[in-house]
């Protein structure tokens, strides 16, 4: 694993130098009633890295960010964070969280929202560069109420950063933005692994992060099933993606060394090949004219669907 | 893949100041409510409607020896109270907890204290507004004439009166879901009304010693669901309100002789007459 291999040193809440993860889980399972939230999890992320939490609805990412900010507790198993209890007022200081919430007061004004998320930290960033950092100047005298979806989310990932946190949780931050809103915000997000910050996010776009995570970790039905960078993620699906126009049938296609699946997607045909360039070679001799050819990798979408796929069948071949 | 090392804040960081945390909450509390009309006009505005309404225009009569005008400024003063405490603490917190922004603010480093002192700080603000602007009204257009002495024990009795009533509403704030809360905090207020007269709750002399037993019977709805909210939450901020719930519930029992007027008892047996005929209407 490419991140056990990176060096991390931070200060503990104890002063003293560390060089250990940033946040690890050690067997952490979390059961609310009958349903099993997490189950012996194991995941470190380490000082600098971000870390992109994947996974289907219900699959246990928010009770992973929820665990990690204290506000709840696991029913077995060992978390931490700087080396210390996830629910301390020293480690809170230390983090900003960005939740998904359902309504914020508002009747107060973006401006008064920040300034009092600012006054809980010991060094918070000036109101200012907060308000520039989440794009949010031309908005500070607005009361919340009044603020678009976008604009909302903008808001709470101010009050994520305000602090001026080294570890950042981002619970499905670009949930509402538009695509312009999006980049700014991956933009920001960027700028904070620069500085040295440790993120950890959740999101349902896998492009986001494609685009954004230094480390992929998927999870299904509470169990990490699958980490890694981005690209050995995208591996465990080997291969590209041909789309063209043609004529030549599915069944003719399927039969062409190479070949390792074909659909027709509306007017055109779609090939999956370790070996894209000889597929295409015979396609352009079978068929003058084939047109409109696309190849591309086989993305995430794919590899998060064959993943949970597979996961899926294998519960249910252990339950039968 | 970033392998460089990266280190993480060379100090370590202390706490910010608590009272300025808190400061800074109970101004945002306000300004949050202020701004909020179906709260700041039903708490500010409603009192003093009924009392220019019932003691200013239909009002200039007597119960014993007491003018209306002066009867009624402890009655309306008492309704802005608890509207303020009730209201103010349960519907704000039930809601912040039932959509997510009490698990933001628990997310960051803010004391919880801070987040509960707020809450009553606020309705305290709102309850010594709407005492205070009901003497002045009184005293500028109704012609009543009150003691230095007397002006300010009612305001202390009243405002101090929200206390019991801001625990009760935290508690009921926990329990009860946002769409709930405000039917809940009826269903403990319409009762306290017309049954057990709070009005003696927040008004305490010894005229009223043979009524102590409807002075518990009041304030204990506030303690026991304190006590309950508080096990359920082990907050330092329930807690606090609940001591500071029992020592005013102790305070009747323990009675203030000689520091209370005839006029006073009147007051009180005007209150419940008039609360109870606001609660009917």
């Amino acid at each position: 694993m490419a991140s056990a291999q990176m060096l991390t040193t931070w200060y503990g809440n104890d002063g003293r130098l560390h060089k250990a993860p940033v946040v690890t889980f050690e067997g952490v399972n979390k059961n609310y009633g009958q349903v099993q939230a997490l189950s012996n999890f194991n995941m470190d992320v380490c000082g600098g890295e971000l870390v992109a939490l994947l996974g289907p609805n219900g699959a246990g990412k928010t009770t992973a960010i929820k665990l990690l900010l204290g506000l709840a507790r696991p029913n077995s198993g060992k978390l931490s964070v700087f080396g210390g209890d996830p629910a301390l007022t020293e480690t809170h200081i230390r983090v900003g969280a960005m939740l998904q919430v359902g309504r914020v007061p508002e009747t107060l004004r973006v401006r008064e929202h920040i300034d009092l998320f600012s006054s809980y930290y010991p060094k918070p960033l000036p109101i200012s560069e907060t308000l520039a950092s989440a794009g949010l100047e031309e908005l500070r005298d607005r009361k919340f109420g009044v603020l678009s979806g976008g604009q909302k989310q903008r808001v709470l990932f101010a009050l994520a950063i305000c602090g001026d946190p080294d570890l950042l949780f981002l619970d499905e931050p670009t949930v509402g933005l538009d695509v312009e809103a999006r980049h700014l915000l991956w933009q920001e997000i960027r700028n904070l692994l620069q500085r040295g910050k440790t993120v950890v996010l959740t999101t349902h776009y896998l492009e986001e992060a494609d685009a954004l995570a230094d480390r992929i970790v998927v999870i299904n039905k509470g169990s990490l099933i699958a980490q890694g960078t981005p690209a050995e993620i995208k591996m465990r699906t080997a291969g590209k993606r041909v789309r063209c126009v043609t004529q030549l049938p599915l069944e003719l296609i399927r039969k062409l060394p190479g070949v390792s699946d074909v659909r027709a997607d509306r007017n055109a045909t779609v090939i999956h090949t370790p070996r894209a360039e000889e597929v295409l070679r015979q396609l352009l001799q079978l068929d003058v004219e084939i047109s409109g050819i696309e190849v591309n990798s086989a993305g995430l979408e794919e590899a998060f669907l064959a993943l949970t796929r597979d996961d899926d069948a294998l519960s249910h071949s252990k339950q039968a | 893949m970033a392998s460089s090392a990266a280190t993480i804040t060379p100090e370590v960081l202390r706490r910010p100041n608590l009272l300025i945390i808190c400061a800074k909450e109970a101004k945002y509390e306000f300004l949050k409510n202020l701004r909020f009309p179906m709260f700041s006009v039903s708490t500010l505005v409603f009192p003093l409607m009924f009392y220019v309404l019932f003691g200013l225009v239909m009002g200039r009569q007597t119960i014993g020896s007491i003018s209306t005008t002066v009867y009624l400024i402890p009655a309306y003063g008492t309704f802005g109270v608890m509207g303020a405490s009730l209201f103010g603490t349960a519907a704000g917190l039930s809601s912040e907890r039932g959509l997510g922004w009490l698990q933001v603010k628990r997310a960051s480093p803010m004391p919880l204290f801070a987040y509960f002192s707020a809450k009553v700080l606020m309705a305290i603000t709102f309850s010594t507004i709407d005492v205070v602007a009901l003497m002045l009204m009184g005293f500028v257009f109704g012609g009543v004439h009150l003691t230095g002495m007397t002006a300010v024990k009612l305001l202390f009795t009243l405002v101090a009166g929200s206390i019991p009533f801001c625990a009760m509403g935290l508690a009921i704030g926990y329990f009860a879901s946002p769409n709930s809360a405000p039917a809940v905090i009826n269903l403990f207020l319409s009762p306290d009304v017309v049954l057990l007269r709070p009005v003696d709750a927040v008004h305490v002399s010894p005229q009223v010693r043979a009524e102590n037993r409807s002075v518990s019977a009041a304030v204990s709805p506030v303690t026991i669901g304190f006590e309950s909210g508080g096990r359920r939450t082990g907050r330092t901020g329930l807690r606090a309100l609940g001591d500071a719930g029992r020592v005013y519930t102790a305070l009747p029992g323990r009675g203030t002789d000689g520091a209370s007027t005839r006029s006073e008892s009147e007051w009180m047996r005007a209150m419940s007459v008039r609360l109870r005929m606001d609660s009917d209407s």
